[in-house]
């Protein structure tokens, strides 16, 4: 097959997924609650409110006629209104996801810096000190509460020390960049405004750094396993015999191949990580979709919470499928 | 059954270990295990929650605090002596609260992963034992699962149940089964080609039978490394939940919804969440050497 196919292909098989996708916040929005038309309708509606929306959302058809209806309406970008904004719950996500995948990825940026290089070097010194506090911290990464961890920081680094603000994406009493694109560090650059560009780097360091340490540790020890399956090969045992200097096998037989497989790890790890900004941005009080659906959820206003997780559910899948692509890309081997 | 372990190929000795010969081999695992440092480490910060959780009224010294006796009197004091982790908002011993907190995380992690091996395996059983359509319409549907990140997809149904320790920890569950799945399909696609399966076929075993008897017992090993490594993260996912909210409700002492309380009172009276944090910290990071452990002693192939 060719890759021109095989795209299309893919794209094909997307369908299912997203059907099954909606299938499942369907059953989550309409079958899971005792009353839906009570929950959609917030905990402060009035019993002719309730009923509205049970008109609306035709609460009383078979499950099949909403589910038409309920695509429909998710086709259209129709996820609800917000009771707590008061706007359509699609606009308030198209104003806040920027803000989410400028922290994903940033904080993603740093979990691949900084974790493929410590993942390889935990390979190359295998058992020996540097490999065992690289694993050590690898395990402790993954086991700290992220939502904690930013409150710790943030009492650390920002309220005593003053390092870095705490919190928001930008001061408040000053406007931000001209919206382009939402990412403020590119819309900055765009505008040739060094201060703006600065003041969100600021902004967004500390938040990137608290989201990016569980994915930098699954990194990290996804490319250790990797780089060690690698030269246990033996095409690496033939560059050593023919007198290659251990640096360049690393560099030149090693680091390829192995990178490969790690790509799906570091696929995934992303779509983790934009779940992990629910728990991450309210401390921050970061205006993305993850502050979104945790305050809708204490309010208990529940079309946010479906719209972030189709959202975040697309989102995932489109990756996913990324990853594949560039992995058929990256290993000429793979054959369509 | 024991020469069986000699015909298959050498890469498969370890799944169908359990089965060979399951008691040598399990004490093998155990030797290797309790060689295994971090592994007894994380099975000793285990044990003390446990006894944490089960003593925790002689521990706490002042049991009535864990639900929600009010002493305004005492509210924000710093640690001391009679108070080592401070007291909180209402006055309450934040260490009495962190000591009964082990009982709900602890409770909570372990049902989740159950209730997600109890969904998940049989499942997973029948997926890769039968194949065809069973297998897709199974794996079908644990794909549309994992397409959406566990904590959102845990924070929706936990939305439309509304929020409670009980329903987070069925909506945890409900998103956690599809790695069980996963998991044990594989195992069992690799096991049914086997010939002590088809032995088995062969004097006429009914198939419910050969699933359940003998292939589901030989791949209780990686069930059980991913039982071990997931109750950790269940804890620390159903303690994210609670943070949101979604969870457990004050003035119940569940370590993630005290951190949600406490992060109000930063960062003067910082002791309120960093004392319940660390607790969840320490309970994740014990649970995760102990799968480490686990599964360097049992599956010696999958070093990580």
């Amino acid at each position: 097959m060719g890759r021109g196919r095989f795209l299309i292909w893919r794209l094909v098989l997307l369908i299912p997924t997203v059907i099954g996708l909606t299938i499942l916040t369907f059953i989550i929005s309409r079958v899971v609650p005792a009353d839906p038309a009570k929950l959609a309708a917030g905990p402060r509606a009035t019993p002719e409110m309730v009923e509205t929306i049970r008109e609306k959302y035709g609460l009383n058809d078979p499950l099949i006629t909403q589910y038409v209806d309920y695509l429909r309406g998710l086709v259209r970008g129709d996820f609800g209104d917000s009771i707590l904004t008061q706007h359509k719950v699609s606009d308030d996500l198209a104003s806040r996801f920027p803000a989410t995948l400028e922290l994903v990825l940033a904080a993603m940026f740093l979990a691949v810096a900084i974790g493929v290089p410590l993942g390889v070097l935990s390979a190359i010194y295998q058992n020996r000190w540097p490999d065992q506090i690289a694993r050590l911290f690898a395990v402790s990464f993954v086991s700290i509460p992220v939502f904690w961890f930013a409150i710790i920081l943030q009492l650390a680094l920002a309220s005593r020390l003053g390092l870095v603000p705490l919190g928001r994406r930008y001061p408040t009493r000053d406007t931000p960049p001209d919206d382009r694109t939402g990412f403020f560090l590119i819309d900055s650059l765009l505008a040739g405004d060094w201060h703006a560009f600065l003041t969100s780097a600021h902004h967004l360091i500390l938040p990137a750094i608290v989201l990016s340490i569980a994915p930098l540790a699954i990194i990290m020890r996804t490319l250790r396993g990797d780089v060690l399956e690698v030269m246990g090969q033996d095409f690496v045992r033939t560059a050593r015999a023919k007198g290659l200097a251990s640096r360049s096998v690393i560099r030149r037989h090693v680091l390829k191949n192995a990178f490969i497989p790690s790509l799906t790890m570091i696929g995934l790890t992303f779509g983790w990580t934009l779940g992990g900004t629910v728990l991450v941005e309210a401390v921050f009080d970061w205006p993305g979709i993850g502050k979104y659906a945790v305050d809708a959820a204490v309010r208990l206003d529940f079309q946010p919470i479906m719209g972030v997780t189709v959202l975040v559910g697309i989102a995932f899948v489109l990756i996913n499928l990324l990853v594949d692509l560039l992995y058929g890309f990256l290993d000429p081997r793979i054959e369509y | 059954m024991s020469a069986e372990a000699n015909v298959i190929t050498e890469g498969e000795v370890v799944l169908a270990g359990a089965g060979a010969g399951p008691r040598g081999n399990t004490r093998r695992g155990l030797r290797r295990f309790r060689r295994n440092r971090l592994g007894m480490v994380g099975l000793a910060i285990i044990l003390f929650l446990i006894a944490v959780a089960i003593f925790a009224p002689l521990i706490a010294p002042y049991p009535d605090d864990a639900t929600g006796a009010v002493h305004v009197t005492d509210a924000l004091q710093g640690p001391s002596w009679s108070h080592p982790f401070g007291t909180d908002d209402l006055g309450a011993d934040v260490f009495s609260r962190v000591v009964f907190g082990a009982r709900y995380s602890l409770a909570v992690g372990l049902a989740v992963v159950g209730l997600a091996a109890l969904i998940g395996v049989p499942l997973g059983a029948l997926s890769g034992y039968f194949g065809g359509w069973i297998n897709q319409i199974i794996m079908r549907i644990t794909d549309i699962f994992l397409t959406i990140p566990g904590i959102v997809l845990a924070l929706a149904i936990g939305a439309a149940m509304g929020a409670g320790l009980l329903n987070a920890t069925i909506a945890l569950a409900l998103t956690w089964w599809p790695g069980f799945c996963r998991l044990v399909q594989g195992q069992v696609l690799a096991l049914r080609q086997q010939t002590f399966v088809e032995a088995a076929k062969v004097v006429g075993t009914p198939e419910t039978r050969i699933v359940f008897r003998h292939i589901l017992p030989n791949t209780m090993t990686p069930v059980l490394v991913k039982i071990s490594m997931d109750i950790g993260f269940a804890i620390l996912s159903a303690a994210g939940l609670s943070f949101i909210g979604i969870g457990a409700q004050p003035p119940t002492p569940e370590w993630g919804a005290m951190v949600s309380l406490g992060r109000l009172y930063m960062p003067d009276w910082w002791w309120i969440a960093t004392f319940p944090g660390l607790a969840i910290f320490l309970a994740v990071f014990a649970f995760n050497m102990l799968g480490d452990g686990m599964r360097d002693a049992l599956d010696p192939r999958a070093q990580g």
